[in-house]
């Protein structure tokens, strides 16, 4: 019987963690780099790698501060810097307020207000070894498998994608949805020619309508580029790795989500509110779904990855898992699970399903995934308007 | 016969070479397909017909079309971007 509970940072509010990081976020571009010092001085805290927030749309800029306070209430994150310049567009005392509205803190430290990027960097410093100081008060206590939100990812798929290591997320899927998790199927453009079978798995009516909506609307945004879409999806590695087309793709893709009923389909960054297995739309650029997926309160991602990927997330451990045993030769050490055994005939689907999912329990408990120790920390913020 | 492609779905007109496959290796699955041989080199990952495809006619994999063959294709070609195409998402096909 695979295990129901894992070792979990149980916070004030009612969710689990599974780290404890404290979020470094810039309002804008242009307190990035201060941001940036001030993650590189203190372990423990992760930059939030944003780069907008000023000369963007209200779009962009609601979209973002939502999104990084979402970050700030993370159940990973005990506590946020916001960095300010203190001219740009995004407000950011709305930011740090709206980050710290949870059981974690979160302190604004404007630039142009403490005289220099050096006297804003030691504030910061200050601050964030202040939050982690009684890091120590967190003792993890075994926690409900039903307390977990995982976000599905793939990235650099090739043939093999379909056939190992998506089948086998599948499977893994399958079991943290039959244990009430809620789990995150992501990657709108590489839906193109599988959203029928997501829709037909739909629990209502409106759900299957609003799954084919969100793909359709991506199409239709996708022509009105002008641009063709191969070479894009697929990408030029996918289409190496044997994947001729956006249908063929996504078939292959949608096979992480297995077999279970689709509950909901959410926009970028939203939080899923039912158990189960849900659809969040997003773009296929991995960092950036990635960054949607753990804005939605995923405290991991399971990323597979055919041609080898190695990205990670500044808050949440990404396992990564390949279904291409010569990638796993030459990649090992940034991958985490080998399902190349599939394709090899020494595993079955679902041997290596439960290998993700007693790997997943693991890494909720602490174990570092390969991105953690090879300091992967990737954030990229969904843009949708025009930068002027 | 050792193994050497997948059929996904019962349905499919093609299956997937697990090793890179010579042309005129003999294929072997462990699901009933025709008895068939490679016409040319198809690398690891990649597609081969197992049986005839007209121009137009659906290419199925995982048992749903993955696009149309743009020309025709016999049972045993590699089947790949030179002679399929989506159908979802492209502008400038003919």
């Amino acid at each position: 019987m695979p295990k129901d509970t894992f070792m979990g940072y149980l916070r004030l509010d009612g969710s689990v963690g599974v780290r404890n990081r404290v979020a470094i976020i810039p309002s804008c571009g242009c307190a990035n780099h201060a941001a940036k010092l001030i993650a590189n001085k203190v372990p423990g805290a992760m930059l939030l790698d944003y780069t907008g927030g000023c000369g963007e749309t209200g779009l962009d800029i609601t979209l973002a501060t939502r999104l990084l306070s979402q970050y700030g209430r993370h159940p990973n994150v005990i506590g946020s810097v916001v960095v300010s310049l203190g001219c740009e567009s995004l407000n950011a005392a709305e930011l740090a307020a709206s980050a710290g509205a949870g059981w974690a803190g979160a302190e604004l430290v404007g630039i142009q207000q403490s005289g220099s990027t050096r006297a804003a960097v030691e504030k910061g410093v200050a601050i964030a070894q202040r939050m982690l100081a009684d890091v120590d008060k967190w003792q993890r206590t075994p926690q409900p498998v039903s307390a977990l939100t995982i976000g599905l990812e793939c990235g650099g798929s090739d043939a093999t994608s379909g056939m190992a290591a998506n089948p086998a997320m599948g499977h893994f899927s399958d079991l943290l949805a039959a244990r009430g998790a809620k789990v995150i199927l992501a990657e709108t453009s590489e839906m193109l020619g599988a959203e029928h079978i997501l829709a037909e798995r739909a629990i209502t009516p409106e759900i299957a309508a609003a799954m084919l909506r969100t793909v359709e609307a991506c199409e239709a945004a996708l022509k009105a580029t002008g641009e063709d879409f191969m070479g894009k999806q697929p990408s030029p590695g996918n289409i190496k790795g044997g994947i001729s087309t956006v249908e063929e793709k996504a078939l292959g893709d949608v096979l992480k989500g297995g077999t279970s009923p689709l509950v909901d389909v959410l926009a970028y960054g939203q939080p899923p509110t039912k158990a189960g297995l849900s659809f969040m739309d997003t773009p296929g650029n991995d960092p950036c779904s990635v960054t949607g997926l753990v804005a939605a309160g995923a405290q991991i991602v399971v990323f597979t990855t055919g041609r080898g990927n190695p990205m990670g997330n500044a808050i949440a451990p990404v396992i990564k898992v390949t279904g291409n045993p010569e990638t796993y030769q030459r990649m090992s050490e940034d991958m985490d699970v080998n399902a190349g055994t599939i394709i090899l005939g020494q595993e079955t689907i679902a041997q290596v399903g439960q290998r993700i999912y007693d790997l997943c329990l693991r890494v909720a408990g602490g174990e570092q995934v390969s991105a953690e120790v090879l300091e992967h920390a990737e954030f990229m913020m969904l843009r949708v308007g025009p930068v002027y | 016969m050792k193994v050497n492609v997948l059929l996904i779905n019962p349905r499919d007109s093609v299956v997937t070479a697990l090793q890179v496959l010579a042309a005129g290796t003999k294929l072997a699955a462990s699901d009933a397909i025709p008895a068939l041989q490679t016409c040319e080199t198809v690398p690891m990952g990649h597609k081969v017909a197992i049986r005839d495809i007209a121009e137009g006619e659906h290419v199925i994999k995982y048992g749903a079309s993955i696009g149309v063959a743009s020309q025709a294709i016999r049972a045993g070609q590699h089947v790949h971007t030179h002679n399929l195409r989506s159908l979802r998402g492209a502008v400038k096909h003919a």
